[in-house]
């Protein structure tokens, strides 16, 4: 489906605050998805707010505006952070991966987004981007994945759509993780 | 929401930040964010000067010998995922692995979280557990401060307010010890409802301990009881009339989740469990 | 799948991927807060700190003079420029239940709290400003004094005697009252042979969508009416409900649902910062946006779920029910919102799957001087399914029998269908369900579950200490509630063709479902249909995506107007081919005569050619559009069976296995319909488990934040395994039935259930599990009180 109207390619430098504010204003120039971009940015801007409104990179998503959602997820130097819990200023001279650097516009999507669309890991798509980078990150990880470290990676965002279900599955494909017998096993322990 | 309005300046060393924190009036030191953001954000608190120490050099220090010595500005997640940290300080990883998330541990502080000392969180109670020491620095000073001190009650310390906690040193384990934490937590991810940091050790022909109770409200707090029982213990096994006499001197208040009565239920059993299994791991 | 259905002939049947999916994935996706509309001011609310005051003094002087402030709006700016709230299409009493001489007081909400605030959170000051955070800085330079005035937050606190009120203008708390019923149920209590009566509980609990609420609005430069992007459920009625309390004429207000992050009900009702926001546009001739934080979200919109049913089951010493006897309070929060929606659809639910002759139900609506409460996934019926599955397990211990017994033998049959209850349903006509076969659904259940390996398993203690339990759950759903939902079809110059319909999505798959729907019906290819829903300038008339109903009602109305335009198309295209319209047909948007392939045309192709026709009757544009009224609702039905490992050390409860079996007629994409019922079940674990909207004794809420409003983690959620019967609805053409909210109903009785079977089993024959949530530390203090009340 043609969609034109949120370029993904941001602008080499982001807009400007909508009001001059009186508290220090910073120049910082980020990597983001690859780009560098330069800024001007207020001393409490967020970077959710900053990566949102100013480079008009709208995939990254808030939920709670207190790092417990994990909508806001971003890679930061190709680490899972919450967005929500930093500020602007402080990434200068880092990099940071939002959803919209896992694929190309019109390129094709990355195994893990292609696993949420394979396995119906989505409904209405607003926690998404947080699973997507938490979990690309998982699937970029050097060590093994075990099963484990994907429940407990599953465990830091919410979703309350899907219900959980179809994501565990989406990441276990994407990640090549043996999928547990859905019918339970034989309870352990009896004595 | 949104944060106040509030000056933002990157330390760029901690002699800048102290300096800093002197002179302004009112402000608070940014680390790895996890818990000053969600009060600024939430406009529950409103400082003038948020002063950012986490890319300080001196800071980002991670030393093993002869303690370990953790700068403050090294996340809990590179602390936690450094071999010989495991190996020589197993209970600080446990520790950690208990706390959020991994995308909160990837920004928190091992330090910030000590000197946040929020009284359901994991870290301080460790510290007391393994006889930390803290490291504060002021434009005047540098002072150490045990454990046992810096801890003096919810979400206080005795840092001043012109002072920088720059490293923590956990010292170098004793021949001989075992070591367990356990704790438990409403959903996963959870702060702890309660918690157990124990560290047993022999010594000459008793058993010293160092049992660490959190969670319940007052911050990380000594056993003592337990302590004293285990001094001369046979096993591993702690009398239930020891250990209900031990919990009827703990007072938590209910909470909106938690009674006071389930809470000590949770601690009474985690005692048990940890010291238990502390035991075992005595070799 | 059942013999019933012939195997599906085109798209209708299959789980096709989403067409929604891959914008979504890449990021791309445009909520609200992602429209970038040059020039759009920002809102923040001052809301009420108090649960119940009088506002002596507001001063926002210093606030209109902060850095970045458009506009203040206090309550006396507003009073007489827009008029107060009032949900109508809730409010409606129909004619039948009217007859029941029901009490539904008509409770204006206040665009901006007056004198008198009535909950935290009511919004008292907007603030317009440049951005988000701008406009909460000047929220702090506003000055006010309020007087603090008495509270009630309890429920049964508000309905005692002596009561202070909650609405200082009403004369009592009570916002609604219905009693129904039939036969006598008194006498048949009195006379029966086992007798049953408890209270059972639901706290209060919210939707939390993962995106909050907003909308942007915008005046046209050139035609000056409004346009608003929103997040609701329900934009025609938005539409209406702005024109008509801002003084619009109707046909100049667009309403648009872009991306919605979920709604589960709580984005169906109007809430009164939906006219403050198109009307600060209009009067400001600016684009304003307002989208609420998460703590707006939590404490100052819609809450839900809070009721306490104290209800009596009778039955004979065979376990065959004999009367249901309930008196049901439910919390509307500091104003009757929605009227009788919720009460009484908990009414018309609680007998549920079961056949009993005597019946005498009551249900309150209570003012509390706390968030007013709406709709949530289920509306009543988790409430009411909580309380009378609850109670069949009362039962059964009563007699020492296995609870899937106990309900086996009150199940209406597959051979009584369409099965009249005797009463009335919420249209106030006679209630009937239309198909199901409850029987066979339960009998799946238990026989996936395995009962009997469970009862085996119970018998021996564990090595961890933990007690296994089972426990189950029935309800039905009267979906697809009418009055109507339409859909138009073009075929566009591209040759593409679109459906607009005013059933938009926030998650439930319509762009995909609806074009299977309409695939099948017009003979086009699924690719070549667009889906845009939810926009009142393409449709004039529409309800809206709640209560199960837009499979029901869209989709009918979808299949109605492609089977419509299909029959235009082949008469444009037996002019256009010069052929007999007897021997065209279109497979994949390709118009051909039968039997010869190389006579054909496309559709881009016939579109093009159409207006060349000479002679054209009018009708030559290839459009329809067609409304659906279902005659009544379609019943849906499910059974949920849960077994669960309970640690009476810990509290803590984990879900070791999990069933639906459910039945919701013909199914148009199971993957998506599999994952609706996953979705909701998810819900109703959190509701039973972990979720409290809690207030303390002043009407604070304390749960504010993540932090202390627990939500459900993936953990917490084991791998559904699902079944499904099919009893196609005799009451719409396509056989469908809604189940969008079923999943949500059944968790809190059936994981109730297993636990306290857990618990009984495992000697702690005193527990009653009366409400939730069962979080560790409450199913901690419960033993601990059950162990002391046996010392």
């Amino acid at each position: 489906m043609t969609d034109t109207t949120n370029p993904t390619s941001p602008a080499r430098r982001a807009l400007a605050p909508p009001v001059a504010e009186p508290t220090a204003r910073h120049e910082i120039a980020v990597e983001i998805n690859g780009e560098t971009i330069e800024a001007e940015v207020e001393s409490r801007l967020l970077l959710t707010d900053f990566l949102r409104d100013r480079v008009r990179l709208t995939g990254t998503h808030i939920g709670c505006e207190q790092g417990s959602c994990g909508a806001c997820t971003v890679l930061l130097d190709d680490l899972p952070v919450r967005s929500c819990l930093m500020l602007a200023p402080q990434v200068d001279g880092r990099s940071i991966r939002t959803v919209e650097g896992l694929a190309a516009p019109d390129a094709a999507l990355s195994p893990m987004q292609q696993a949420f669309c394979d396995h119906h890991g989505l409904q209405c798509g607003f926690c998404t981007p947080g699973f997507l980078m938490t979990l690309t990150s998982l699937a970029e990880r050097e060590t093994p994945v075990t099963l484990d470290d994907l429940d407990h990676h599953l465990d830091s965002s919410f979703c309350r759509c899907t219900g959980y279900v179809n994501i565990r599955a989406a990441a276990r494909h994407a990640l090549g993780l043996v999928e547990p017998q859905l019918v339970p096993e034989p309870m352990q322990g009896e004595g | 929401m949104k944060p106040n309005p509030f000056d933002y300046v990157r330390a760029t060393s901690v002699d800048h930040a102290v300096e800093l924190l002197s002179s302004a009036g009112d402000a608070r030191l940014l680390a790895g964010g996890q818990s000053l953001m969600p009060v600024l954000n939430l406009r529950l608190g409103a400082p003038e000067l948020v002063v950012d120490i986490s890319r300080v050099d001196e800071l980002r220090s991670l030393k093993l010998t002869p303690n370990l010595r953790i700068g403050a500005a090294m996340t809990q997640t590179e602390v936690a995922n450094h071999p010989d940290v495991n190996d020589r300080w197993p209970m600080l990883v446990a520790a950690i692995e208990q706390i959020g998330h991994p995308q909160i541990r990837n920004r928190g502080t091992v330090c910030g979280s000590l000197a946040h000392n929020d009284p359901q969180a994991e870290l301080p109670a460790v510290a007391v557990a393994l006889e930390a020491i803290v490291i504060a620095r002021s434009a005047q000073r540098e002072r150490s401060v045990t454990a046992d001190e810096f801890f003096q009650g919810t979400f206080t310390t005795s840092l001043e307010a012109d002072e920088l906690m720059t490293a923590v040193e956990f010292p170098e384990p004793m021949p001989g010890q075992g070591w367990s934490f356990r704790e438990f937590s409403r959903q996963p991810g959870d702060f702890a409802t309660a918690g157990v940091a124990a560290v047993l050790r022999p010594d000459a022909g008793s058993v010293k301990s160092r049992v660490v109770v959190f969670g319940l409200g007052n911050g990380p707090t000594r056993a003592t009881l337990i302590e004293d029982v285990l001094s001369d213990a046979a096993g591993p096994d702690l009398e239930q009339s020891v250990v209900e006499r031990w919990a009827a001197t703990l007072d938590p208040s209910d909470d909106a989740h938690t009674s006071a009565r389930s809470k000590v239920q949770h601690a009474q059993r985690l005692v048990i469990e940890a010291v238990a299994e502390a035991w075992g791991r005595m070799p | 799948m059942t013999d019933d259905l012939e195997q599906p002939q085109g798209f209708v049947g299959r789980s096709l991927p989403r067409i929604e999916d891959d914008r979504l994935v890449r990021g791309a996706g445009r909520f609200v807060a992602d429209l970038h509309v040059i020039d759009a001011a920002e809102v923040a609310f001052m809301r009420s700190t108090y649960a119940h005051a009088r506002i002596l003094r507001l001063d926002t002087s210093a606030a209109r003079s902060m850095p970045g402030v458009i506009a203040v709006y206090e309550p006396s700016d507003v009073v007489d420029r827009i008029k107060p709230l009032v949900n109508a299409e809730e409010m409606r009493v129909p004619p039948g239940i009217a007859e029941l001489g029901p009490i539904n007081k008509v409770q204006p909400a206040p665009i901006l709290a007056g004198d008198e605030v009535s909950y935290v959170g009511q919004p008292v000051v907007m603030i317009i400003a440049e951005s988000r955070y701008l406009a909460e800085d000047a929220i702090e330079a506003i000055d006010i004094d309020y007087e603090e005035l008495p509270a009630v937050v309890d429920l049964e606190a508000a309905i005692a005697p002596g009561a202070p009120l909650v609405l200082l203008g009403e004369e009592d708390n009570i916002g609604v009252h219905v009693r129904h019923g039939k036969g006598d149920a008194a006498r048949a209590i009195a006379d029966a042979a086992i007798v049953v009566s408890e209270t059972f509980s639901t706290q209060r609990y919210v939707c939390a969508p993962i995106e909050t609420r907003g909308l942007l609005a915008q005046k046209d430069p050139f035609s000056g009416g409004l346009t608003v992007w929103s997040t609701t459920q329900t934009p025609h009625r938005v539409r209406d409900h702005i024109a008509e309390s801002i003084g619009l004429p109707v046909d100049d207000v667009r309403v648009q649902s872009v991306d919605v992050g979920g709604g589960f009900g709580q984005k169906g009702i109007l809430i009164v910062e939906e006219l403050l926001i198109p009307f600060a546009a209009h009067d400001l001739g600016r684009p304003v946006r307002w989208v609420a934080d998460r703590y707006e979200n939590l404490t100052a919109d819609a809450h839900a779920r809070e009721q306490i049913h104290e209800i009596t089951v009778a039955a004979d010493s065979e376990g065959c029910l004999v009367a249901v006897q309930d008196r049901i309070l439910v919390n509307l929060g500091a104003r009757n919102m929605v009227g009788l929606v919720v009460p009484y659809n908990a009414l018309c639910h609680l007998l549920g799957p079961y056949d009993v002759d005597n019946v005498d139900i009551e249900t309150t609506g209570v003012l509390t001087n706390t968030t007013f409460t709406s709709p949530y996934r289920g509306a009543g019926r988790p409430e009411a399914t909580f309380a009378m599955e609850r109670a069949i397990d009362t039962i059964a211990a009563k007699l020492g029998m296995e609870p899937a017994e106990v309900r086996r033998r009150n199940l209406i049959g597959p051979e009584q269908m369409p099965y009249r209850t005797g009463m009335l349903d919420r249209r106030g006509l006679p209630q009937e369900y239309d198909s199901g076969d409850y029987p066979e659904m339960l009998a799946r259940a238990v026989d996936m579950i395995d009962l009997p390996a469970v009862r085996e398993k119970q018998l021996s203690p564990r090595l961890d200490g933990r007690v296994l339990g089972v426990g189950f759950a029935m309800y039905l759903e009267m979906t697809g509630l009418g009055p109507f939902e339409g859909a138009r079809v073009d075929v566009m110059p591209s040759g593409r063709v679109r459906l607009y319909t005013g059933a938009p999505s926030q998650g439930q798959g319509h762009r995909t479902t609806f074009a299977q729907i309409l695939a099948d019906a017009l003979g086009v290819d699924i690719g070549d249909i667009d889906v845009m829903a939810g926009d009142t300038a393409t449709i004039p008339y529409g309800v809206g995506t709640i209560a199960s109903r837009a499979l029901v009602t869209a989709g009918n109305a979808t299949r109605q107007a492609g089977e419509l335009l299909h029959e235009r198309i082949l008469d444009a295209a037996a002019d256009v081919m010069e052929s007999s319209r007897a021997d065209l047909e279109m497979i994949g948007g390709k118009i051909s005569v039968a039997g010869t392939p190389a006579r054909s045309m496309s559709l881009a192709e016939l579109i093009r050619a159409v207006p060349k026709l000479i002679g054209g009757d009018g009708s030559d544009g290839l459009s329809e559009t067609s409304y659906f009224q279902p005659p009544n609702y379609a019943t849906a039905s499910g059974v949920h069976a849960v077994v669960v490992a309970v640690d009476p050390e810990t509290g803590r409860v984990e879900l070791v296995d999990y069933v639906v079996v459910h039945e919701a007629g013909r199914i148009v994409n199971p993957m998506i319909a599999d994952a609706q019922i996953v979705g909701g079940v998810a819900q109703g674990i959190g509701g039973i488990l972990c979720e409290h909207m809690a207030y303390d004794d002043n009407g604070q809420p304390l749960a504010a934040t993540f932090a202390d409003y627990a939500m459900p983690l993936a953990s917490m959620v084991p791998d559904i395994r699902l079944d499904e019967i099919v009893c196609l609805s005799p009451t719409n053409p396509m056989g469908v039935k809604g189940l969008g909210e079923g999943g949500a109903v059944g968790p809190p009785a059936a994981i109730a259930n297993a636990v306290e079977d857990a618990l009984r089993r495992a000697g702690h024959s005193d527990v009653t599990i009366r409400t939730g949530p069962l979080t560790p530390g409450r199913l901690l203090d419960l033993l601990s009180a059950a162990e002391s009340s046996n010392r």
